[in-house]
């Protein structure tokens, strides 16, 4: 696969993560209530893990896809390289919060979870990219 | 005439170890390999993950009283402006079904039913006029099962006790602290259209306000209530039966309550 096609496949997660990303920051804001078949989310949406700082954590996944989404807009290795950070940010901290809702507070999201994938996919795209740019890299 | 300078033969900077050949020793770009950049961008990413992680645990495990931000406001005005309320009754007087919920406000399963089934129930039942509810609150959680219960039953005397509800669960606390000081109380009730949030402080601690939480507690008992939520239901007006749920699922209460409605 070239870098071409790895780019647009990350770009194309990076919406489908900012669209969950933007949905639950709109029911948090509007107030409607979320689609959810766990019975979870609202649950896990009024924890206190739901906000950082006071910044909903919703807003902090919709300015981190948007990050992604810059990073699969350029070529090389230096924005491969900043795209794996991004997606490394983004999968610690989806790895952080999914324990928070399995041990802490007992209630699934069925967005969250669908980020986590999204995310997860992403760093693997990332990184396949990152060493893509490598061996394409001509050498010295 | 040609000066010794541009006759001097030019040699090209040797590249560092892992550098850019061609480059300045000290240039930074030629520092930025590939590998380092990728090294950077992986050290920075578990940074920030870390600080934000660290934010939020300090900020979960926080044993300050109440969070800082009141949260749900348009939720619970959404979900049940326009419905009739009587003291601790949400709906219609003459609604077909009468749900009775033995509660308290520190309950972190009775926050789980208010803001996941809850709102479905209204939307399904209360606000169409086949379902009446009922809270029935008790206050041996924690610390701050009295004060809700007290602000609930004064907000009760205004006809206003399920929008205190709604908000009191949406914005729980740990329930070993007493995450509700008057002040936040006060944040709460001043949301809610109509309420007087000054007359709820000072209902709190009245005699009627004690009375009824007392009557509570003795209909809890006399039910044979030991936890909470526990939940009763029947005809209006009629002998109500205890609703044994194995979970609080939408799913766990739509048998029973089609079941009444259709009789």
């Amino acid at each position: 696969m070239s870098e071409s096609r790895l780019r647009a496949a990350i770009a194309a997660l990076a919406l489908a993560g900012a669209g969950i990303a933007a949905y639950l920051t709109y029911a948090r804001y509007s107030g409607t209530p979320i689609a959810c078949s766990t019975g979870g989310c609202e649950t896990v949406q009024h924890s206190r893990y739901a906000v950082v700082a006071g910044i909903p954590v919703a807003v902090i996944g919709l300015v981190g896809y948007a990050a992604l989404l810059a990073t699969a807009a350029f070529r090389g290795a230096t924005a491969a390289a900043l795209g794996v950070g991004c997606a490394v940010i983004g999968l610690a901290f989806g790895a952080y919060l999914l324990v928070a809702q399995i041990a802490l507070i007992h209630a699934i999201c069925q967005w969250c979870v669908a980020s986590d994938a999204v995310i997860t996919l992403i760093a693997l795209a990332a990184l396949y990219r990152y060493l893509l740019t490598l061996r394409e890299t001509p050498a010295a | 005439m040609a000066s010794n300078k541009s006759s001097a033969p030019v040699q090209a900077p040797k590249a560092r170890p892992g550098g850019k050949p061609g480059a300045a020793p000290g240039d930074l770009r030629a520092r930025l390999t590939p590998s380092r950049i990728l090294a950077l961008a992986v050290v920075g990413a578990m940074v920030i993950a870390g600080i934000l992680i660290g934010v939020s645990v300090a900020g979960s495990s926080s044993k300050s009283p109440g969070p800082k931000t009141l949260v749900g406001e348009i939720q619970t005005l959404n979900l049940l402006s326009g419905i009739p309320q009587h003291a601790n009754a949400l709906g219609r007087p003459d609604a077909r079904v009468t749900m009775v919920e033995f509660a308290d406000p520190a309950c972190p399963y009775c926050m789980r039913f208010a803001v996941d089934t809850l709102p479905a129930i209204v939307r399904q039942y209360v606000r169409p006029g086949k379902v009446r509810l009922v809270y029935n609150g008790l206050d041996f959680v924690g610390p701050a099962s009295e004060p809700g219960l007290r602000a609930i039953e004064a907000a009760g005397a205004q006809n206003k006790a399920w929008y205190l509800i709604d908000l009191l669960y949406r914005n729980q606390g740990d329930e070993q602290t007493n995450w509700l000081p008057t002040s936040f109380l006060s944040a709460i009730a001043e949301t809610v259209p109509g309420l007087d949030s000054v007359k709820l402080v000072k209902d709190m601690s009245s005699s009627q306000t004690t009375a009824a939480i007392r009557a509570s507690a003795q209909q809890a008992s006399a039910a044979g209530v030991h936890q909470t939520p526990t939940f009763f239901i029947g005809l209006t007006g009629g002998t109500m039966q205890e609703l044994s749920v194995q979970s609080l699922d939408l799913s766990a209460f739509t048998p029973a309550v089609d079941r009444l409605l259709a009789k």
